[in-house]
């Protein structure tokens, strides 16, 4: 049963260009800032489809026939991060949760790595502290918000300010992705960005004179979805990684598609190696492909 | 803890010669034992006709000035800390081994790069077995390959160096964060001063060495040492130039390494291997101070290469600059010290 539903799946692949997505997931997006990967993905709109951005911020693209889509696909953006709480006399920023719910980045994976802050008109890098093994000090067996202190090169607080730097910017963790042997890559959110780059490829696949009917994607940020009006769609589907515990990176191909969820697996995920297989991802924007065609799961 | 600034001009054309330097070393990988990488850039830079040797242990020596003549030598080193791979398992992860002191948190579960024979290779480092921290040795890495036989194709093989991606990133003006600026500060200091000395004018032998292994015990220096004793050759005042871990950091809570990163060089008066000559130290503050180099002196921990040299009876005054998040991912330091340390191996030389 489960080669046959692969089977099936594999005659649905989309081909991902791999240095685009690492360069697509490599852009910091952290929650309430995620401008920026919503001008990557604007930018690689196919020229036919209708894009608009609605007030909560979310990028809808519509495409097929007709007056009103009656299916809608959605893919997620706004990665876990930090906020900028307050700035130190010594121009260090001390840090918050940005998210009083859901996710939270893990704050001993975010000492001693690189940073970026994610302000509303720039971003700007720094480090967060950590510290010296020759001076013996330890760090407590917890690491919390009151550990962390980002470093961007100020001298002051007025410093850090003259550059542009606010309290609520938010503070993303080191946005490198590493690209594996076997297609695999590797990154802090790699999977949730596969997922809206899956959209984006499936769109790109499609012809739009094969579609029978009007269809939906959008892409939202945060608290984004409050604004869209689900009674509007006969049907709906989001499109999320999951964790896996499958051990072998480079996994056959393994997309799981059910009424209103399309997964990708995604190993070691809400880690800064969460890791996924382009082959996966191929056969998931295969299946968003074949529903935005089709209407059909 | 002395200090002077008011003659020293600092030029833009300084700090950028300061980071380009610094950058060009930065950018490639030394792992303790593999330091080929770093000697062939080092020999690329130095001055055009400039002679040197490379002796059997690895360690780079350039000469200058009337050979014999009240030898003075400066000593940086050209290892980093990180690891070597020990086995390649069946499934395809490596085990690996730590090559020298450092917190194992901030290298795990990150990027990193196995520098094998074909070229750097990208993977991901995983933690080992659940244990607590400081009985935890090293890491795993993941390069995506699922049998020894993928991993050997991608020209990987025992023994190995793994680093971790690096980038010399300037978070402001002066202050630059990279992975490895632990000891590639003090060679591009090294670099700097030799640039601007004339060979002619010199009133002394002048040698400058880049070491290898010093991370897993000073063991490059200590074999220089050994060699020059043997051959007659070794300096009357040698000059280790390295870090000086620094406290200025929220994070440390110590009563020593008391140095500003900004602030200029600093003379490691004291650290675990050295206690420097009070005289010695009095001396190169004065000199500082008479040519306007900011300089400082403290006490730190650590080791140093040129107490290797010490046991023949060889003077040892370390020289060295501020650094903060020693042997982690995000090393920090100010190029104003940099240069404030080209400036004095300078002004030592020309003595």
């Amino acid at each position: 049963m489960k080669a046959a539903v692969l089977v099936l799946l594999q005659g649905a692949l989309v081909p991902i260009d791999a240095d685009a997505f690492v360069e697509f997931a490599s852009i910091p997006a952290p929650v309430g800032r995620e401008a920026r990967l919503l001008e990557a993905i604007r930018a690689r709109l196919p020229d036919w489809a209708e894009a608009r951005v609605d007030a909560a911020g979310n990028l809808h693209v519509e495409v097929g026939p007709g007056e009103r889509p009656g299916e809608l696909v959605l893919a997620p953006l706004g990665d876990p991060a930090l906020r900028v709480a307050s700035i130190d006399p010594g121009g260090y920023l001390r840090v918050k949760h940005a998210e009083r719910r859901g996710a939270f980045l893990r704050l001993a994976w975010v000492e001693g790595r690189p940073v970026t802050v994610v302000g509303e008109k720039a971003e700007i890098e720094g480090v967060a502290l950590v510290n010296s093994i020759h001076l013996r000090g330890r760090r407590p067996e917890t690491v919390g918000e009151d550990r962390i202190w980002i470093d961007v090169g100020a001298a002051s607080a007025d410093d850090a300010r003259e550059r542009g730097i606010r309290e609520g910017d938010r503070i993303a963790p080191d946005p490198r992705v590493s690209r594996l042997a076997g297609d695999a890559c590797a990154g802090w959110f790699v999977g949730r960005r596969a997922c809206a780059f899956g959209l984006l490829e499936a769109l790109r696949g499609l012809d739009p004179s094969r579609l029978a009917q009007r269809r939906a994607l959008v892409w939202t940020v945060e608290g984004g979805e409050r604004a869209i009006d689900h009674r509007r769609f006969t049907r709906m589907a989001t499109v999320d990684a999951a964790a896996s515990s499958d051990p072998v990176v480079r996994a056959p191909a393994q997309s799981e598609h059910a009424a209103g969820q399309i997964t990708l697996r995604a190993l070691r995920l809400g880690g800064p190696t969460e890791t996924v297989a382009l082959a996966d991802l191929a056969v998931l924007a295969g299946v968003v492909r074949e529903f935005l065609e089709t209407g059909e799961w | 803890m002395v200090i002077a600034l008011a003659l020293w001009a600092l030029s833009d054309a300084r700090l950028e010669e300061a980071h380009e330097t610094l950058r060009a070393l930065v950018e490639v990988t030394g792992v303790t034992t593999r330091e080929g990488p770093v000697r062939e850039r080092l020999i690329e830079m130095l001055p055009a006709g400039m002679r040197h040797e490379v002796d059997e242990k690895g360690n780079l020596l350039v000469r200058l000035g009337p050979e014999g003549r009240e030898p003075v030598m400066f000593v940086a080193h050209m290892d980093e800390t990180g690891f070597t791979l020990t086995e390649i398992r069946d499934d395809g992860l490596l085990r690996t081994e730590r090559q020298g002191g450092f917190y194992l948190h901030p290298f795990e579960d990150a990027p990193a790069l196995v520098h094998g024979s074909k070229g750097p290779v990208p993977g991901i480092t995983r933690r080992g077995p659940a244990v607590p921290e400081e009985r935890r040795r090293s890491v795993l890495v993941d390069l995506g390959c699922a049998s020894r036989a993928e991993v050997e194709a991608l020209g990987v093989s025992i023994g190995d160096g793994i680093g971790i991606p690096k980038r010399l990133v300037r978070l402001s003006e002066t202050r630059i964060t990279a992975r490895s600026l632990d000891d590639r500060v003090g060679c591009a200091a090294q670099v700097m001063a030799l640039r601007r000395l004339d060979p002619s004018k010199l009133r002394r032998e002048v040698a400058f060495a880049f070491v290898v292994e010093e991370e897993t015990g000073l063991k490059g220096a200590a074999a220089l040492a050994e060699r020059l004793s043997k051959e007659g050759r070794l300096p009357k005042r040698v000059h280790a130039v390295d870090t000086f871990v620094s406290a200025d950091s929220p994070l440390e809570d110590s009563e020593i390494a008391q140095a500003r990163l900004g602030e200029g060089a600093v003379i490691r008066a004291i650290d675990n291997t050295t206690k420097a000559p009070l005289a010695e130290v009095d001396r190169i503050l004065a000199l500082a101070k008479a040519k306007g180099i900011p300089l400082s002196a403290g006490e730190t921990r650590g080791g140093n290469d040129g107490s290797k040299f010490e046991a023949f009876g060889v003077v040892n005054v370390p020289l060295a600059w501020p650094l903060r998040c020693s042997h982690s991912p995000v090393e920090t330091m100010d190029l104003r010290d940099l240069v404030a340390l080209a400036d004095l191996i300078q002004a030592l030389a020309e003595e």
